[in-house]
C-alpha cells in the first residue's frame, strides 16, 4: 500500500466516520441528558435521508435550507416519542430495557413506513457541491469536505452548548444527579424533552449531511445506526468528543479494514472493534463515567 | 445457601410457574398429540405445526436468559444457526447421522456461548444486548462468506431427515411428532429449570443483582450458565428447523430473526411457562397469514412491540395469571389484610436512575 493510497482510503475513512461520529453524538447525548436509550436513532438518520430528498426533488427547495427543516420536523418527532412511550414506560415504573424494546418496535414500525411511503428502491438527490477538492496528491469530493465539516462544527457547538450556556449547564447537572436537579429547581421534564428533540434532530441532520453521496434507502439506518452506536462506546459513551473520535476511528478502519481484507467482512469487523472494546476498555478511549452502575 | 434462596422466592416461583392440574394436563397432551392426526391431510398446517414446535423450544431458550435471569439477548438467532449449520454440514454435506450432528451443534453452540458469555456478562445489561447483537451479525457473515464450508449465500439443501430406532422420519407427520416431543420435553425442563436451584439463582440474579450476590450467588457463573442453556435449546431448535426444511440459507439466521424472538417471549410473558408457547403461537399465525398484506405486516409488528412494552409488561400469560392470582384465587390477600403480593415492576432494581 503505498502513500496515495492511504490517504485517499483516510479521507473517504473519515467521511464515513463523521456519519458514525453524528449518530454516535445524538445516542451519548441522550444517554448524558436522560439516562436512556433510543435504539431507532438509526432509522431517524433514514428518515432525515428521506425528508431531504423529499424537500429537493419533490419540492424543489434549495439544499441549504433542508437541514433547518430536517431537524425541526425530527426534533418534533422526539418529542412525540418522549411525551407518549417514553412517557408512559417511566409512568408506570419501566426499566431501561423496556425503552430499549419499546424503540426496537419504533424502528420496525418507521422502517416499514418508509417502504410503504417512499418505496424499496434507492433515492439519490442531485449533489449541491459537485466539483473535487485536490489536497496534494488526494482527490476529495468537495460534498464529502461538507460532510466532515457539517459533524465536527455540531460536534464542537454542542459541546459549547453543554459547557457555556446555562441550559446546558441545567443539562450536565441533571445527568449527574436528577434528585438533586430537581430540588434546585431545575425543569427536568423540559430538560428531558429537549435532550429527545435535540438527539433526534442531529440524527436526521447525518442523513441530510449523507444523503447526496450514497442517496436514501430504508435499511440503511439499522447498520449505520448500530455503527453510530459502536463509535458512542468505542470513544465513551456519553461523551460528545468520545463519539467524534470514536466515529472518525471507526470509520477509518473500517476502510482501511475493507481494502486489507475484503468487502464482505465490513460489518463483521466493526462488531469485532465494538466487542473487543466493549470487553477489555468498557469505558472508551475517553473513560467516561457515564454508566458507572 | 440454597435453603434460604428457596425460602425467599418460593411465594414468587409460585406465582410465575403454577401447577397446573393434573386432568387438564392430561387433556392438552392428548389433544396436542392428536393435532397432527387431524392436520395430516393438509402439508401446509403440517409444516406450520412443525414450525411453531421448533419455534417453542428456541423461544424457550431464550426466555431462560431473559425471563429467568434478567439479560437481553439479540443474537439467539445465531447459537440457532450454529445448531441449523452443524446438521447442515455435517448430516448433509458429510453423511453423518442427524443425532451425532445434532449432538455437535449443541456442544458447539454451549461452547460459544460461554466463550462469549463468560466475559461479556459482566457488563451493564444493555451493553450485552449491543455484544449479543455484534456476535449475531458476526456469525450470519461467518456463513456467508467463509464459502467452501457453508457454500455462502447459495446455503445447503438436500438435508436429509432423520431415522429413529431404524424408523424413517422423511413423512412430515412423523417429522411433525418428533418435533412436538422435543418441544414438550423442552417446556418441561424449562419448568423445572425455573424450579431447580440454578432457576432460583436465575430468579435471584434477575429480581436484585446485589443482592443475591450478597448471599453468595456467583453472578458471572450464573449468567453464563444461563446463556449457555439458552444457546443449547436454540441449537437444538436450529438442528430440527434444518432437517424440517431440508435447505439452510444465511438469509434465515438474521437479526430479525433474534427480534421475532425476543418478540415471542415479550407478546407471550416472559418468565411464564405458558407464555413462550402462547408467543410463538399468536406470532407464528400472524407471520404466516400476515404474508399476503407484505409490507404492511411489518407496521403491524412494530406497533404490536410498542403496546405490549408499554401496556402489557407481563405479556398475555403473565397478564392473565396478575389476574388469575388478584381476582380469582386468592381475593382475601389483596390489600390490608397483612398479605401482599409483591410485582416485579414494584421491586426496586438496581437498573435505572
Amino acid at each position: 500500500m503505498n502513500i496515495n493510497v492511504a490517504l485517499k482510503l483516510l479521507a473517504s475513512g473519515l467521511v464515513i466516520g463523521s456519519v458514525y461520529a453524528l449518530i454516535g453524538l445524538s445516542y451519548s447525548f441522550l444517554y448524558r441528558g436522560t439516562g436512556r436509550i433510543n435504539w431507532a436513532q438509526g432509522d431517524f438518520f433514514t428518515l432525515g435521508a428521506y425528508m431531504s430528498w423529499t424537500i429537493i426533488v419533490l419540492f424543489d427547495m434549495p439544499y441549504f435550507i433542508t437541514p433547518f427543516c430536517v431537524a425541526a420536523i425530527l426534533a418534533l418527532l422526539g418529542l412525540i416519542v418522549y411525551s407518549t412511550i417514553v412517557n408512559w414506560i417511566s409512568k408506570r415504573g419501566g426499566k431501561l430495557v423496556d425503552v430499549i424494546l419499546a424503540t426496537i418496535g419504533l424502528a420496525i414500525l418507521i422502517e416499514n413506513l418508509i417502504m410503504v411511503i417512499w418505496g424499496t428502491e434507492v433515492l439519490s438527490v442531485p449533489n449541491p457541491l459537485p466539483g473535487i477538492l485536490k489536497i496534494g496528491p488526494v482527490l476529495i469530493p468537495k460534498q464529502s469536505m461538507v460532510v466532515l465539516g457539517i459533524c465536527i462544527f455540531t460536534v464542537v457547538a454542542f459541546y459549547f452548548f453543554l459547557q457555556r450556556t446555562s441550559f446546558g449547564t441545567a443539562m450536565r447537572a441533571t445527568a449527574d444527579n436528577r434528585y438533586a436537579a430537581s430540588v434546585i429547581g431545575i425543569n427536568i421534564k423540559l430538560v428531558d424533552a429537549v435532550t429527545w428533540a435535540l438527539s433526534a434532530s442531529i440524527a436526521g441532520g447525518a442523513g441530510v449531511a449523507l444523503v447526496p453521496l450514497f442517496g436514501a434507502h430504508f435499511y440503511m439506518g439499522v447498520i449505520t445506526g448500530l455503527k453510530g452506536f459502536a463509535a458512542a462506546v468505542v470513544g465513551g459513551y456519553g461523551n460528545p468528543w468520545g463519539a467524534l473520535v470514536g466515529g472518525l476511528l471507526l470509520g477509518v478502519i473500517e476502510t482501511f479494514g475493507v481494502f486489507v481484507i475484503s468487502s464482505l467482512w465490513r460489518d463483521a469487523l466493526t462488531m469485532a472493534v465494538l466487542i473487543g472494546f466493549l470487553l477489555f476498555r468498557t469505558h472508551g478511549i475517553f473513560r467516561t463515567e457515564a454508566y458507572d452502575e | 445457601m440454597s435453603k434460604i434462596l428457596s425460602d425467599l422466592n418460593r411465594q414468587r416461583l409460585e406465582i410465575y410457574l403454577p401447577r397446573v392440574s393434573k386432568p387438564f394436563l392430561i387433556l392438552l397432551i392428548i389433544f396436542i398429540f392428536l393435532l397432527p392426526v387431524i392436520t395430516a391431510r393438509n402439508r401446509y398446517f403440517t409444516l406450520v405445526l412443525s414450525l411453531i414446535g421448533i419455534y417453542v423450544i428456541a423461544v424457550g431458550g431464550l426466555d431462560i436468559v431473559y425471563g429467568f435471569s434478567g439479560q437481553v439477548s439479540f443474537g439467539h438467532a445465531a447459537f440457532y444457526g450454529i445448531g441449523a449449520y452443524s446438521v447442515a454440514i455435517l448430516s448433509g454435506l458429510n453423511g453423518w447421522s442427524f443425532w451425532a450432528s445434532l449432538l455437535v451443534g449443541v456442544v458447539a453452540a454451549a461452547i460459544f456461548a460461554i466463550v462469549i458469555g463468560w466475559p461479556s456478562v459482566k457488563l451493564v445489561h444493555h451493553f450485552l444486548a449491543l455484544v449479543t447483537i455484534g456476535v449475531g451479525e458476526i456469525v450470519r457473515l461467518t456463513f456467508m462468506n467463509t464459502t467452501d464450508i457453508t457454500k455462502g449465500f447459495r446455503g445447503i439443501g438436500e438435508i436429509p431427515r432423520p431415522s429413529i430406532f431404524g424408523i424413517s422420519l422423511s413423512n412430515p407427520v412423523m417429522y411433525l411428532y418428533l418435533v412436538l416431543i422435543f418441544a414438550a420435553v423442552s417446556v418441561i425442563l424449562k419448568r423445572n429449570i425455573g424450579t431447580s436451584w440454578w432457576g432460583r439463582q436465575f430468579h435471584a440474579i434477575r429480581t436484585n443483582p446485589t443482592a443475591a450476590e450478597s448471599f453468595g450467588t456467583a453472578l458471572i457463573r450464573t449468567r453464563t450458565v444461563a446463556f449457555a442453556l439458552s444457546a443449547i435449546f436454540g441449537a437444538v431448535a436450529g438442528a430440527l428447523y434444518a432437517s424440517l426444511i431440508t435447505y439452510v440459507s444465511p438469509d434465515t439466521f438474521t437479526f430479525a430473526q433474534s427480534t421475532l424472538f425476543f418478540s415471542m417471549v415479550l407478546i407471550g410473558g416472559a418468565g411464564t411457562v405458558g407464555g413462550s408457547i402462547v408467543g410463538v403461537v399468536i406470532l407464528t399465525i400472524i407471520n404466516q397469514y400476515g404474508q399476503q398484506f407484505e409490507i404492511y405486516q411489518g407496521i403491524f409488528y412494530g406497533l404490536m412491540i410498542i403496546v405490549i412494552v408499554v401496556f402489557l409488561p407481563r405479556g398475555v400469560v403473565g397478564s392473565l395469571e396478575d389476574l388469575y392470582q388478584d381476582h380469582i384465587m386468592t381475593p382475601v390477600r389483596r390489600g390490608g389484610r397483612g398479605v401482599t403480593i409483591v410485582r416485579d415492576e414494584k421491586v426496586s432494581t438496581v437498573d435505572d436512575e
